[in-house]
């Protein structure tokens, strides 16, 4: 076992779930792009933001607060993110 | 005085395989060198375990995407580029772990360390591993156009002994 195995095994879910789900947002963004044939640049001009700041968001690392995410959701007209709601009981 | 580096097999997983380079007569890979180096520093501690969650989260989940990396003239270098978050704190992961991405498939780790200026050029533990890894980018570039070093999948065809160049 290396120090990257050390690392590794020491790393807690949280870390790992934080990392997964930021590109979870990041790859969803990217794909909604991709299908509407959109390009960074036009959700840039779309939320009057930099297209700099747009590539910050689809990379992945970028901790995007839920209020921007809905702006993003608003600007391409589909949902990034979606949440499991309980089965209504009879 | 010319030094010598091989390309070896760092760590595989399902999307993606990292190599790593070593220098003729150092004791370790230079990526093993990194993780080695920072891998009890206790202040370090949480931006190492981010760097690590993220180089397999990518391996073996996402594949290597241009997007994930960061340009460093030449070389990449990881974590994928990010805003300094509150959430994360104003230290969010101080580490650069220079790169070359030669494929959605393939990543060669070189090394790396703290950044703790804006630029690499003022952060001298840096720089000597930005040079490296961009020096090696520049002469595995040439080699894929000249079809010395050929990618097949996950595999590195005609993996040699590069000589570094003064």
């Amino acid at each position: 076992m290396d120090a990257f195995d050390r690392i590794a095994a020491r790393t807690p879910d949280q870390t790992r779930r934080l990392v997964s789900k930021m590109l979870d947002v990041a790859d969803r963004i990217q794909a909604i792009l991709q299908q509407k044939g959109m390009t960074q640049k036009d959700l840039a001009v779309a939320l009057h933001k930099s297209e700099s700041e747009i590539s910050k968001w689809v990379s992945g690392a970028h901790n995007l607060e839920l209020k921007t995410i809905i702006r993003i959701e608003e600007a391409l007209g589909e949902d990034i993110l979606t949440v499991t709601k309980p089965q209504a009981t009879a | 005085m010319k030094n010598f580096v091989t390309i070896q097999p760092f760590k595989t997983f399902q999307r993606v395989a990292y190599y790593t380079f070593w220098v003729e007569g150092h004791e370790r890979s230079e990526t093993d060198a990194f993780f080695t180096r920072f891998e009890n520093e206790l202040a370090l501690a949480n931006d190492l375990n981010l760097l690590v969650a993220w180089i397999q989260e990518i391996g073996q989940n996402r594949g290597a995407k241009n997007r994930y990396f960061r340009f460093e003239n030449d070389a990449t270098a990881l974590p994928p580029p990010a805003r300094i978050m509150a959430e994360l704190g104003s230290s969010y992961c101080q580490f650069r772990l220079y790169c070359i991405r030669l494929s959605d498939e393939v990543v060669i780790l070189a090394n790396g360390g703290q950044k703790t200026s804006q630029t690499v050029q003022n952060s001298p533990q840096l720089m000597a591993h930005f040079r490296f890894a961009n020096k090696m980018a520049q002469q595995l570039t040439e080699m894929i156009q000249s079809g010395e070093l050929v990618l097949d999948g996950k595999q590195i065809v005609g993996l040699e002994t590069i000589e570094l160049l003064d």
